[in-house]
């Protein structure tokens, strides 16, 4: 049964937010069915705080600082506007905020370029302490959008505007790995997230790994090792593979999603980089 | 009051021999807020109760200081950047103390909030977004002060963005307005302590550099140390 991933996930939200006085919704002046339902049940703690993204995650910051646990919703592309505010007043301070994004990739795909959520997952993953949910079924989106409260840290759930079916997920799904393989041939592999992984159960792909947490990247060395035979470490044996079993699949450009995530995963090339996590105020080695 | 000024006095060479110990630190934008910091954390803030957001995060020697003082560590999100001691991003301090503000109505506490911003931070588009949703929700328990020593960093604020008339600014956003000499503890005391059923905002006059006479007013010195004969010429003018 198709669900619209706006009701699933503002159903979950105003169940939460008759159990907790202290949740606060946030919009900018973009409507949901389910954001009405909240608001009218709940009108002084469901805020549209105007077309003013940079105020509204500064806001959210605010408000989680002073106890509220807090949920944004907006249009992924203008939400980015705010990207320092999410930066310094939400993810520095690991506040309880949420941001659910609407639009996921080409969701909006009539809407030109300025609506097209292609670069969020790159510019959300570059903050540290920054949860990132793609979920491909309104099944995941109901249950992350709980993880994400319960959690207590900053996340960020993007939304399609394609009403999904639960396809491979059941009601009682445990989704704390941050993906899920479904079937078991892999000689025929579709890596995939959010409407790709809809597209490849549509196709009735025989075997999906629905990457649906994008950030942290979930843990799955045995099967890309599987899939890739990396345990050979014979560079010519490693050129020589025709990668012709497994596909990535993701509605983003090379550099903004999956493909990049995996590559990351996969690069053993060794490396001296920063650790994942903000820095506090330090000089730097003299040389 | 004679307590405050000697108060203000102290702080002022604390914050000044820090900076020189550390060999860094924004001297004068610390130095240009004191009276306003002193009148706060001294007087009219209810310490466990209410909120401080320093959003012009370079004053934060002051600050320092006045925790140092008064043996506080911030647990809340107290200036952009917070838990880390670090300068911070201009212009996002008044979204979050507007959000705290906020966060206090709807608990129903009498909890006030307020906010510390330069003159030259309000060329930030996002302090407007703040001002226009704190003027429309009425948040009266906001109090908003502008540090307006009329300078930024590279310039005098009327070379490179005039900000006219500050008060009038926030005035039509629906704020309650006052202009007050920032080194004047019992005035801005006075004014900080006022309630209306609207936002406050006060624009403090202040002096870049205030206390060390020649960095007043002066560009070269936003976040440089004196040394030799200057270093001994500011700490006699702050004795």
């Amino acid at each position: 049964m198709k669900k619209d991933f706006r009701d699933a996930v503002f159903t979950v939200v105003l169940d939460l937010m008759r159990a907790d006085r202290d949740i606060v919704v946030l919009n900018n002046d973009l409507g949901a069915y389910g954001l009405d339902a909240i608001r009218k049940e709940f009108p002084e703690r469901a805020i549209n705080v105007g077309v003013a993204e940079q105020n509204m995650m500064g806001l959210a910051g605010g408000l989680a600082a002073s106890g509220k646990r807090v949920f944004v919703y907006g249009i992924i592309a203008h939400l980015m506007r705010g990207w320092e505010q999410i930066k310094v007043g939400i993810c520095i301070p690991n506040l309880p905020v949420t941001i659910l994004g609407l639009g996921a990739g080409l969701s909006s795909g009539l809407d030109g370029p300025t609506h097209h959520a292609t670069e969020d997952v790159a510019l959300m993953r570059a903050i540290a302490n920054m949860t990132i949910y793609n979920p491909a079924s309104w099944v995941c989106a109901e249950a992350v959008t709980r993880m994400a409260y319960e959690a207590r840290t900053p996340h960020y759930i993007r939304l399609d505007k394609e009403p999904s079916a639960p396809i491979f997920y059941g009601p009682n799904e445990n989704f704390a790995a941050g993906y899920a393989v479904y079937g078991d041939d892999l000689s025929d592999v579709i890596i995939s997230t959010g409407i790709e992984t809809q597209r490849a159960a549509h196709e009735k792909a025989p075997c999906i790994i629905d990457v649906y947490r994008l950030s942290p990247p979930p843990d799955m060395s045995y099967y890309l090792h599987q899939l890739l035979e990396l345990g050979t470490r014979d560079v010519e044996a490693v050129r020589a593979m025709k990668l012709s079993n497994v596909c990535i699949r993701d509605e983003s450009r090379r550099s903004t999603g999956l493909l990049s995530i995996i590559a990351e995963l996969l690069c053993e090339v060794p490396a001296v980089t920063l650790p994942d996590a903000f820095l506090g105020p330090q000089a730097r080695e003299p040389f | 009051m004679t307590d405050l000024v000697a108060k203000a006095a102290q702080i002022r060479r604390d914050l000044f021999e820090k900076a020189i110990a550390a060999d860094r630190g924004h001297v004068p934008p610390a130095l240009s807020w004191v009276e306003i910091a002193v009148a706060l954390f001294y007087g009219v803030m209810v310490l466990k109760r209410d909120r401080f957001v320093l959003s012009k995060t370079h004053g934060h020697l002051t600050l320092d200081v006045i925790l140092e003082d008064l043996g506080l560590t911030p647990d809340y999100l107290m200036w952009p950047g917070w838990p880390f001691k670090c300068s911070g991003s201009l212009g996002q301090g008044l979204s979050i103390a507007a959000g705290m503000a906020l966060a206090a109505k709807l608990d129903g506490s009498s909890r006030r909030v307020f906010c510390m911003v330069g003159d030259a931070e309000l060329h930030e588009g996002a302090i407007w977004e703040a001002a226009m949703f704190a003027g429309h929700h009425k948040l009266s328990n906001l109090t908003l002060i502008v540090d307006n020593n009329r300078q930024c960093c590279a310039d005098f604020t009327s070379g490179v963005l005039d900000m006219g008339r500050i008060w009038e600014k926030f005035f039509t956003f629906g704020w309650t307005c006052a202009e007050s000499n920032g080194h004047h503890i019992e005035n801005v005391s006075e004014f900080l302590s006022m309630r209306s059923l609207q936002p406050f905002c006060l624009v403090a006059s202040t002096i870049k550099g205030k206390g060390i006479p020649f960095m007043e007013g002066n560009v070269k010195w936003h976040h440089q140390l004196p040394h030799g004969d200057e270093l001994i010429e500011a700490r006699r003018a702050l004795a």
